[in-house]
This record gives C-alpha cells, sequence and structure tokens, in this order.
C-alpha cells in the first residue's frame, strides 16, 4: 500500500503522488502535498530471536526458556538475546533501565512536564478574573507555592522564569490591595461610620 | 515527584506554526537530530519525539478546519470592549461596530475554508497529526524549513520515488503489535465527590434562581454566595484531580464551563449595575441590585446554563462505563 491521505487515511494513488503539484485523493478529493524521505523505503530490521535454553545452561531472569547470553552490569540479572539492553558501552537488563536506576535517569527522555510557571500565574490571574473574593486565599497561596516550586524544571522547551515573577507581582499586588481595604475598613469602624 | 535535576539540555529552535487554544496548545520544535512536538493540555506538557533518520514522509492535505484559537478569541475581545462604554460612543458607531464584526468573521471563515489544512508525520511505527499546522501558509513554510535537515540526515530520493511507493506503507503496520501493555495503566474514575457536589450545587443555584427571580431576600443571597463557593471549590478540585490522574476529561470541561460562566454571570452582573442610574436598584438588602431589570434576564440565561451544564454533568455520572469512548488524553 501507498502513502496515505493526512484527511481521510486512504491511500494516494502513484500516479498522483507523480503530479508535481500535489496528490488529489481519490476517496476525499483532497489535494495533499507530499514530502517523501528515504526512510520510507528502509526496510525494519528483524527482530533478535533468542536461542533456547538447554539443559544446564544459565537461562534468562525474564524468559526461564531462553539462554543467558549476559549478565546486567547494574544488578547482575542474565538477559537473553531479547532482553539486554544495549546502554553506554554496558549491557543492562529491561528493568533497570525502566527503574531509570543510576544513569539510565540522565538518559530517559521526559515524556511529560507539570508547568508550574502556568499554574503559579493561573492562581492569581484566574481567581480574580472568575470570582475575586477568593484571592484572599489564592494570592498567600501563589506566594507559597511559586519559592517552593522555583528548582523545578520547567517546560523543555521555554527556560524562563517570568511566568513566576509575573505570578508573585500579581499576587502581591491582590494582597497589599486586601491590606489596604482591611485597614480602610477598621478605620471606618473605628470612626463610628 | 518529579525529579529536580534537569537532563543535559538540548537546544531546540521554533518551528513555524502554533496552536493555541483556552486549556491546550500544540507546537513543533527542531533540535539537532530530532522534531519535538509539545502538546500542551492545561498544566502539562506532553512531548514526543520523530528523529530525523526515521521521518518517512510529511503530508499536508486542504481541508476545512475551524480552530477558536486564543488570538481569535483576543480580536473578539477586542471588538467587543467598546460595548462596555456603549452609552458614551457617538450614534454611528453601531454600524462601524457591526461592519468590523462581519468583516472579521467573513476574513476567518474564508481563511477556515479555503487556507486550512492537516499534516500528518509518518514514521514506521507511528502516524501522527502535527496539530500546530492547521493554515497551508504556515505548513508550506514548516515543510520548507524542515525538508533540508532531513534530508541532511537521510539523504534525498529520486526523481521517480512515486513509482517505487506502491510497494510500500508509510506509516506503522497494520498487524503491529501493540509497543505497550494497555492494562497496565489504573483505569480512570468517571466521577468523584467533588462532581457530584458539582452537580448538585449547579442545580441548586438553578432552582433557587428561578425561584426567586422577582424577589431577592438578604437569606437567599448569602445561599447564593455559598452556593457559588461551593461550586468553584468543587470545581477547582476536579482540576485537581484531573491533574493528578484520578478523574476522566469530560468532568473536568463540565467544570471549567461554570468556572467561565461564574465570572461572566458575575462580572456582567456588576457591570450593568455600574452603569445603571443610581437608585433604580436601591432595595432593602445588599442584594437588591440583582433585580435591576437586565440582571433578571441575566439570572434566567444563567440558571438554564447551569441546568444544561448539570445535566451534562448527570449523563456523565450516570453514563454506564462500557458506553463510554475511550479517553484519548491519557491513551
Amino acid at each position: 500500500m501507498p502513502l496515505l491521505c493526512a484527511r481521510c487515511q486512504m491511500p494516494l494513488p502513484r500516479w498522483e503522488l507523480a503530479s508535481s503539484e500535489g496528490a488529489r485523493c481519490t476517496s476525499c478529493w483532497s489535494l495533499n502535498t507530499v514530502r517523501a524521505f528515504p526512510a520510507l523505503f528502509r526496510q525494519a530490521a528483524a527482530p533478535a530471536r533468542p536461542a533456547v535454553a538447554l539443559d544446564g545452561e544459565a537461562a534468562c531472569y525474564d524468559h526461564a526458556g531462553k539462554r543467558a547470553v549476559a549478565a546486567c552490569n547494574q544488578c547482575g540479572r542474565f538477559v537473553c538475546e531479547l532482553c539486554k539492553v544495549e546502554f553506554g558501552g554496558q549491557l543492562w537488563c529491561p528493568s533497570c533501565v525502566a527503574a531509570g536506576s543510576g544513569a539510565a535517569r540522565a538518559a530517559h527522555p521526559d515524556a511529560s512536564r507539570v508547568l508550574y510557571d502556568s499554574i503559579a500565574l493561573a492562581l492569581p490571574t484566574l481567581s480574580l478574573i472568575c470570582f475575586w473574593p477568593i484571592t484572599t486565599l489564592t494570592a498567600p497561596g501563589t506566594l507559597v507555592f511559586t519559592p517552593v516550586k522555583w528548582k523545578q524544571p520547567l517546560s523543555l522547551v521555554r527556560r524562563s522564569r517570568w511566568r513566576f515573577v509575573v505570578a508573585m507581582a500579581i499576587a502581591l499586588v491582590e494582597l497589599i490591595a486586601w491590606l489596604w481595604l482591611l485597614v480602610y475598613w477598621a478605620q471606618r469602624l473605628r470612626s463610628g461610620h | 515527584m518529579e525529579p529536580t535535576s534537569v537532563q543535559p539540555s538540548t537546544p531546540y529552535r521554533k518551528l513555524p506554526g502554533r496552536l493555541r487554544g483556552i486549556g491546550y496548545g500544540s507546537s513543533v520544535w527542531m533540535a539537532p537530530d530530532h522534531l519535538l512536538l509539545v502538546s500542551s493540555r492545561m498544566f502539562r506538557e506532553e512531548y514526543k519525539r520523530f528523529y530525523l533518520r526515521d521521518i518517512q514522509a510529511i503530508v499536508m492535505a486542504q481541508r476545512p478546519r475551524f480552530p477558536i484559537s486564543t488570538r481569535s478569541l483576543a480580536i473578539a475581545f477586542a471588538w467587543l470592549f467598546p460595548w462596555v462604554f456603549w452609552i458614551l460612543l457617538p450614534a454611528g458607531f453601531g454600524f462601524v461596530w457591526w461592519a468590523v464584526a462581519a468583516v472579521l468573521t467573513g476574513s476567518w471563515l474564508v481563511f477556515s475554508f479555503f487556507f486550512s489544512c492537516t499534516c500528518r508525520l509518518y514514521t514506521a511505527v507511528s502516524n501522527d497529526p502535527l496539530p500546530s499546522l492547521y493554515r497551508t501558509w504556515t505548513a508550506r513554510k514548516f515543510l520548507d524549513e524542515v525538508k533540508p535537515w532531513i534530508d541532511d540526515a537521510q539523504g534525498s530520493l529520486d526523481a521517480n520515488w512515486a513509482e517505487a511507493v506502491e510497494s510500500r506503507e508509510a506509516g506503522p503496520a497494520a498487524a503491529a503489535p501493540p509497543t505497550a501493555p494497555a492494562a497496565a495503566r489504573p483505569a480512570l474514575r468517571s466521577h468523584t465527590t467533588a462532581c457530584l457536589v458539582l452537580v448538585v450545587s449547579l442545580l441548586a443555584e438553578a432552582a433557587l434562581g428561578l425561584l426567586t427571580l422577582h424577589y431577592v431576600s438578604t437569606a437567599s443571597g448569602w445561599i447564593f454566595t455559598c452556593l457559588s463557593l461551593v461550586q468553584i471549590s468543587s470545581a477547582i478540585l476536579i482540576l485537581i484531580e484531573r491533574q493528578r490522574r484520578i478523574l476522566r476529561a469530560a468532568m473536568q470541561r463540565v467544570a471549567i464551563a461554570s468556572l467561565v460562566v461564574q465570572g461572566l454571570v458575575y462580572y456582567v452582573a456588576t457591570t450593568t449595575a455600574a452603569f445603571a442610574p443610581s437608585g433604580r436598584f436601591a432595595g432593602p438588602s445588599v442584594f437588591s441590585r440583582v433585580m435591576f431589570p437586565q440582571s433578571v434576564l441575566l439570572r434566567e440565561i444563567a440558571a438554564g446554563i447551569y441546568i444544561v451544564l448539570a445535566l451534562i454533568g448527570l449523563t456523565i455520572i450516570l453514563r454506564p462505563a462500557a458506553a463510554r469512548p475511550p479517553d484519548i488524553i491519557e491513551n
């Protein structure tokens, strides 16, 4: 089967792919602009097949019937051809890599991150927009939350911590406004109005 | 708890195209050896890496799309802003105001119908949409920028590559086994106590609002305030539960909608009261301003919206588990 239409996921015909004006899908009639690369024609490597362990031979920790080919450099468990993971010039077992122990943690790429700076900014601003009286809680909350989460890693692609700074500034302004209101009310009460 | 140590930093460069909506977003970034697809939902970013050596094809298909971005919302808000000062504006302003609205809506419709597209990136094991590329000019700019980098990593194809493509399928093979066991993740709950509290408070506020449309006492005013506080607290709790992966996404949307409606109703009521002639809503209680005629209409609308939201919430809570679609964000 050929390349698929980006809209309806139906195959794009060969004669359309050869056209210089783009490939028209014969199913949904969308005009597709295709950029293909040599990886499209690369055959995937066949997976390694672990050998069966004979009587007296060491077996894999996770696959009792498969012959062990190495021991994990981290925990010492025996691993078969399928389980061995080459990592930093050493052989590791899948459990050690998954657990992120030792150096594996540094190599493990982040799949997601919590944006603490956005949470800090949303606390005083959204509460002000939605229902301002709860800023009595969110403003001091932001002032505590921001220093606590200051050193947490932010987004992978943006490095600046300006949201934290703006959040602190807004929270401070809200807090000052509340203090001023309290003083004002107290003075009015004292003067008998 | 996330690790505080940051992994060795990769220099990322922003590529053309960005989707920014309320509570969600998407963008693609370039690293020396891979493309990074960043998808954000509320306060969490999810990353997917496509190594340049593995990318089989990028396909862009023209199709109508109608995304409501934060930019278009900002423009709509800027258009709406003069309404606050309607009384102070000259008589002929109304025509200009509506003409601007017609031009803005017309241009948005033209762009959405004729200059929009969907983009997908194919590798041997994945077939992913690139949501940040939804306008044709941005997608073309993206393709022009990315292609030389992928060519550098893989080399370039022959001119007659299309002849050979018939025998290969881009994207994951149909019979490929799943890469991760789906059962390993704990099942998300459809509702919690906070959801029940939100639905009940929505219904109670709607009922009280309709029962006290033409007479508001101090007691009912305080009950309104308490119900609003309960509603806001339960909505925030739902957002936290969703963030902690306890709850499915559906109730979160109801919570966000209820917060937005609460805010809008509050500020519209305050603005309407502020522009009303003094003394028109002077009454026996501090809540008399809600008796102002426009406020009665506003309360009717708000009660209607609360009933709709409560019914949606009830449907989510009462719907049997088997009938629910899988959570796309989670799975």
